[in-house]
């Protein structure tokens, strides 16, 4: 991680910006801040296809939970054994062109119980680069832990626990930073359900669902899949201290008339 | 918008599609999971022994609910109007009727459902800063919302089957005129680069019971059919 950052510091000095729309970089004398336009570029396929990805560093402390208290507080949370659907949230991340978070390559262990995973290796410390966005994710718990079958009103079962996926949520990309002189960065948003219990499982498939700017007349997908965990830590989404927030590469395909 | 359809995509989905005028219409049967729906921390929607959202403002106030999907026609049209203890005195209605049980046959996909509450039950106008009126009590569409249908089994090795996202206004005083149209929002799969929008109404009730919706005890959760027209 450490050489990396000195890698690209170096490059940095001598070039403001990585080649083929890379991010910009802290540097001791000068922040260069990017417009969209400089690193995001979407050229239409052949068939009229837009293909680009984003990373995002999910900011663990930024995790807000639903006043029920179901999630929260971290002595006495038991979310994957209780229905907490309905529960609702809000977290953050820090935006990056596609590839600026490295993938993850040694395996590592995770949670109490579960597989080690490469998806557990501590790979992004947040000083490599600086984001030229905003990720921000907001929804519902979609977790039912409740080990007892639901009956209806006739003693029918109609339901069992089911623990994943753990999230139905909007997301929000955002193509720049918030500033005074500017509030609404081009932007895309999507909708679908999100996370599951095995990481190396995890990839998801959400609707873009609009955007702003270039995106104005968009339809299409995006992919989400798993990219290692940063050095932020989750302030209530996990039931252990000294969790470490996870890290996401978004693959977009999309239409934009 | 002059794009094409995904046939493969389309013809592996479990539920029928329907070609129509260069686009598609897929039909889908909704009941509601009764016991899922989660109400607002506010207590404004809750507490089924204090709860009195059609005489408060209780605009704002946010829910979530879930339910199974079925191809449309599985279930049953109602026949037999049919009271609801929560309106005494109001008409016996047709969508009141228990028409399903889920014994007659499995579910095969998701609906998701969360939003804001519309109601504004206040007998008051509400003046501005000089007294003028400028907003009066109203009790319906009830809800303001975003709709997943997932269509597809959840599993451990597919957590996001084909999905559409649709977004609007529903529910209204009388279940028997009770039609909307929503705006598809977007679409995964087959759908992905789907625009359109869905019809949605009432299909009577099921035998699960709402846990907080209802400010009676034992209220059956309604069903709905959703009539979507796609293009690409």
């Amino acid at each position: 991680m450490e050489t990396s950052r000195r890698t690209l510091l170096k490059m940095a000095g001598t070039t403001g910006l990585l080649a083929t729309g890379g991010p910009v970089l802290a540097q001791a004398t000068r922040l260069i801040m990017p417009q969209p336009a400089d690193w995001l570029r979407i050229e239409p396929d052949a068939n009229g296809i837009v293909r680009f990805s984003v990373d995002v560093a999910v900011i663990g402390n930024s995790d807000a939970i639903d006043a029920s208290g179901r999630i929260g507080p971290k002595d006495s949370q038991d979310y994957f054994n209780i229905d907490v659907r309905g529960d609702t949230y809000q977290v953050e991340g820090a935006l990056y062109p596609g590839g600026t978070i490295p993938d993850p390559t040694v395996l590592t262990e995770g949670r109490r119980g579960k597989k080690p995973s490469v998806q557990y290796q501590l790979n992004w410390d947040f000083k490599a680069a600086q984001p030229v966005g905003h990720w921000l994710s907001r929804g519902w718990v979609l977790i039912n832990g409740n080990r007892e079958p639901v009956t209806d009103t006739l003693g029918t079962v109609v339901e069992t626990a089911r623990t994943e996926p753990h999230l139905l949520s909007e997301h929000n990309y955002v193509f720049g930073r918030f500033g005074p002189d500017n509030l609404s960065p081009e932007m895309l948003i999507s909708s679908g359900v999100e996370d599951g219990d095995d990481v190396d499982k995890e990839i998801i498939t959400r609707a873009i669902t609009g955007g702003t700017g270039r995106f104005r007349n968009v339809t299409g997908q995006v992919v989400e899949r798993r990219l290692g965990r940063n050095t932020s830590v989750l302030r209530s989404f996990s039931d252990f201290p000294g969790a470490y927030s996870p890290n996401y590469r978004f693959e977009f395909e999309l239409k934009l008339d | 918008m002059g794009g094409t359809m995904d046939m493969p995509g389309l013809a592996a989905l479990p539920f029928p599609v329907e070609h129509v005028d260069g686009g598609a219409r897929l039909v889908v049967d909704l009941a509601i999971l009764g016991h899922t729906d989660a109400a607002d921390p506010s207590g404004r929607i809750g507490d089924k022994t204090t709860q009195n959202y059609f005489g408060i403002d209780t605009r704002g106030d946010s829910y979530f609910v879930a339910g199974l999907l079925y191809p449309g026609g599985t279930i049953p049209m109602p026949t037999r109007p049919t009271a609801l203890s929560v309106f005494p005195g109001a008409p016996p209605r047709l969508h009141n009727e228990m028409v399903w049980d889920f014994t007659a046959a499995k579910p095969v996909g998701h609906h998701f459902n969360r939003g804001w509450v519309l109601i504004n039950g206040s007998r008051e106008a509400t003046p501005d800063t000089r007294g003028t009126p400028i907003d009066l009590p109203r009790q319906e569409p009830h809800l303001l919302s975003t709709h997943n249908f997932i269509l597809g089994e959840f599993s451990p090795d597919n957590l996001s089957p084909p999905m559409l996202v649709t977004k609007g206004v529903e529910n209204g005083n009388d279940p028997d005129v009770e039609v909307v149209y929503r705006a598809i929002a977007g679409g995964t799969g087959p759908f992905r680069f789907a625009r359109g929008q869905v019809r949605q109404e009432r299909l009577g009730r099921n035998s699960t019971a709402l846990r907080t919706f209802s400010s009676f005890a034992n209220v059956l959760a309604p069903n709905y059919r959703f009539t979507f027209d796609i293009v690409w």
